[in-house]
């Protein structure tokens, strides 16, 4: 599985868990993650998940945003640590 | 009943409690009080008499945290009478001025009805060994915990432990064990648990004998200064001096001494510039030389360094019948004082799942409901206030941000300890849903605090913020800081802060936009409503993220607007 894949799969089910907000089949890497109302219990699960298929930590890069805001921002922090380990 | 005899075969009990530290003694009192008829054994390197200044920080509480020693564990008239009242956080920003009377000043001038502490931990934690052992805990003193061997399925989990005076090795059993051996980890370690965080601080402190009070350091010819905070009870706040990336506590303890401490960003203060005493002193003179000179000459009696110190975790409860708590758990960065409120949790969910498993109805889904309560709180905490640090030296800005962190603190959190709800499924799902929308506004937040920061030069100051006299403030925290509310009072209150925070949101971008960009402040004429969610300082994304698409209906801003604005002096554009 791609990077994408594995955080869109996790995304999909936290979102289906935690969230009332549907997670439909028209997302795009610029919606935003607080269209799905998530709140940190389910954020913390999600990165958790994540992590878990990635196997490697998240640097929570704090010079600037503090987490992402879009599912293409998500994708991309993903990408950059699973480029950083590999 | 103390028991300094080692026991060659193992002994069995329902509850092991490994390390007694703040944690674990919390832990054993509220097991005691709430299921007496359990037998809880607490082994400890340290024997009495433990000295009244320990090497232990986290003298700070919160008014959270102070509930839940004063009142659920029944202590209240020993936090009156035997530790200091705590006159809340006071920073004083601006570390390179050369008056301190210069200093912005946020705090109060008057103890609020709700109290705070100032904990001396050494004291507290002798004084604790005796109340917990006049409920009937066994203490077994003097002895390292070697290792813990955890069973699978019914079996009880071993506990192993040496006794420092003569090498003799103890064994006992017990149905669940609990790590409360601080940073040693063990069980974190041991079961591969261990997260890291971003490690961005360290620190360092130290205790001073008698009274370091800064009320000291500006002269007494300075009377608007010394009135506005009458009868000299600076002295019993937590004191931050901040500067560029760093803080530096003083802290009185009821032992007549003070605690100091140096917390620093690494990229801006390496470790290494304050890691022993002399360094630590070195680096006051630099970076608060007023504050060096005023203790200059005094011996410390104590000194201790952490590098890197704040951590998460993958887990810290089990329905396998162990537990990790206090910071054999997780470290939050001790800014705002927070260490007590996860230890308030993470003791009530420990209790609360060995009750339940006495009962036969410890559920798996339970435990994974409370281990997620203590690591998101952990892992939204910690960013939340070490993005902070490098804004240290914005005192406008750094204003804002403890006022919105201090409201969402007893908006959000606050309630759930007064009032236990965490450990309630069903009460703990719904205000889960009533507050679904802060993670993410409070992202926003953070942002706009640090697009601030670096919109300097700003226009705005002021002298003294007191956040008592800010009427939203007072009313949140008279509003959230009681216990014996219902279930459904405390939904429906989580729904109303959700709503101040809201507002709130909003006003705090309209004075970021007055103190940076007031030539954008004619698209914001009143009546403002916008999409708090999407507040930013940056004008070319206000239409596309939808700044101006609200989620909710509109609601009157000007009364807070007036509240927050009016504590700040703007100058002419």
């Amino acid at each position: 599985m791609t990077v994408r894949e594995i955080v869109m799969k996790q995304l999909a089910e936290v979102v289906e868990l935690h969230s009332l907000i549907p997670f439909s089949d028209d997302i795009t890497d610029d919606t935003r993650l607080d269209e799905f109302m998530l709140d940190s219990i389910a954020f913390t699960a999600l990165m958790s998940q994540i992590e878990e298929q990635i196997g490697s930590l998240t640097p929570r890069e704090t010079g600037g945003m503090t987490y992402p805001q879009t599912i293409g921002e998500l994708v991309a922090m993903y990408t950059d640590v699973k480029r950083e380990t590999l | 009943m103390s028991t300094n005899s080692i026991h060659t075969q193992a002994d069995n009990y329902d509850v092991a409690i490994c390390g007694g530290g703040l944690a674990g003694l919390s832990l054993a009192l509220q097991m005691k009080q709430t299921l007496p008829e359990r037998s809880v054994v607490l082994i400890d390197r340290l024997a009495r008499p433990l000295p009244e200044s320990t090497f232990k920080v986290g003298e700070s509480s919160t008014e959270a945290g102070s509930y839940y020693l004063s009142e659920v564990l029944n202590l209240s008239d020993y936090f009156k009478t035997t530790h200091l009242s705590k006159l809340g956080l006071r920073f004083f920003f601006g570390g390179s001025m050369e008056r301190f009377q210069d200093r912005p000043e946020y705090g109060i001038s008057q103890f609020p009805v709700v109290p705070s502490y100032n904990m001396d931990r050494g004291m507290l934690e002798n004084d604790l060994r005796q109340f917990a052992e006049k409920a009937g805990l066994e203490v077994i003193e003097g002895c390292n915990v070697q290792e813990i061997e955890l069973a699978d399925g019914d079996e009880r989990h071993e506990v192993i432990y040496e006794r420092e005076e003569d090498g003799s090795v103890g064994r006992l059993r017990a149905h669940w064990v609990v790590d409360a051996m601080g940073r040693r980890r063990y069980l974190q370690k041991k079961l591969g648990l261990t997260k890291d965080q971003v490690q961005r601080c360290s620190a360092a402190w130290f205790r001073l004998e008698g009274r370091i009070d800064v009320g000291d350091l500006v002269p007494q010819t300075e009377t608007e200064w010394h009135q506005r905070v009458p009868d000299g009870i600076r002295y019993y706040s937590t004191n931050h001096l901040m500067g560029a990336g760093y803080w530096v506590w003083i802290i009185p303890l009821a032992s007549g001494n003070t605690s100091i401490g140096i917390v620093a960003l690494h990229d801006v203060h390496p470790f290494e510039e304050y890691n022993t005493y002399e360094r630590a002193f070195k680096w006051l003179q630099q970076h608060e030389s007023l504050f060096a000179s005023y203790i200059e000459g005094r011996e410390p009696l104590d000194f201790r360094c952490m590098r890197r110190y704040s951590y998460s975790s993958k887990q810290v409860f089990s329905d396998q019948r162990w537990a990790c708590v206090g910071d054999a758990g997780v470290f939050s960065d001790p800014l705002y004082s927070p260490a007590l409120d996860f230890i308030a949790m993470s003791n009530s969910f420990t209790t609360e799942m060995i009750k339940r498993d006495f009962e036969d109805k410890l559920d798996p889904q339970m435990v994974m409901n409370f281990n997620q309560t203590i690591l998101a709180l952990n892992e939204t905490i910690t960013p939340a206030i070490q993005i902070g640090y490098p804004l240290f030296s914005h005192p406008v800005v750094m204003a804002a941000k403890v006022l919105w962190d201090t409201a969402a603190g007893w908006a959000l959190l606050a309630p759930q300890i007064f009032n236990a709800i965490y450990t309630d499924h069903d009460t703990s799902e719904e205000v889960r849903k009533a507050k679904s929308g802060y993670f993410f506004l409070t992202q926003r937040m953070q942002q706009l605090f640090i697009d601030w920061a670096n919109k300097a030069p700003s226009r705005c100051s002021y002298e003294f913020v007191n956040y008592l006299q800010i009427p939203f403030l007072r009313d949140l925290r008279a509003r959230n800081l009681q216990p014996g509310k219902t279930s459904e009072e405390i939904i429906a209150d989580q729904i109303a802060n959700m709503e101040r925070l809201e507002e709130f949101a909003q006003v705090l971008f309209l004075v970021a936009l007055e103190d940076t960009m007031p030539e954008y402040l004619e698209r914001f004429s009143s009546p403002v409503w916008l999409n708090a969610w999407r507040i930013s300082l940056n004008e070319n994304i206000w239409e596309r993220s939808g700044l101006f698409q609200p989620v909710s209906p509109p609601r009157d801003l000007s009364s807070l607007q007036e509240q927050i604005r009016g504590l700040f002096q703007f100058a002419p554009c």
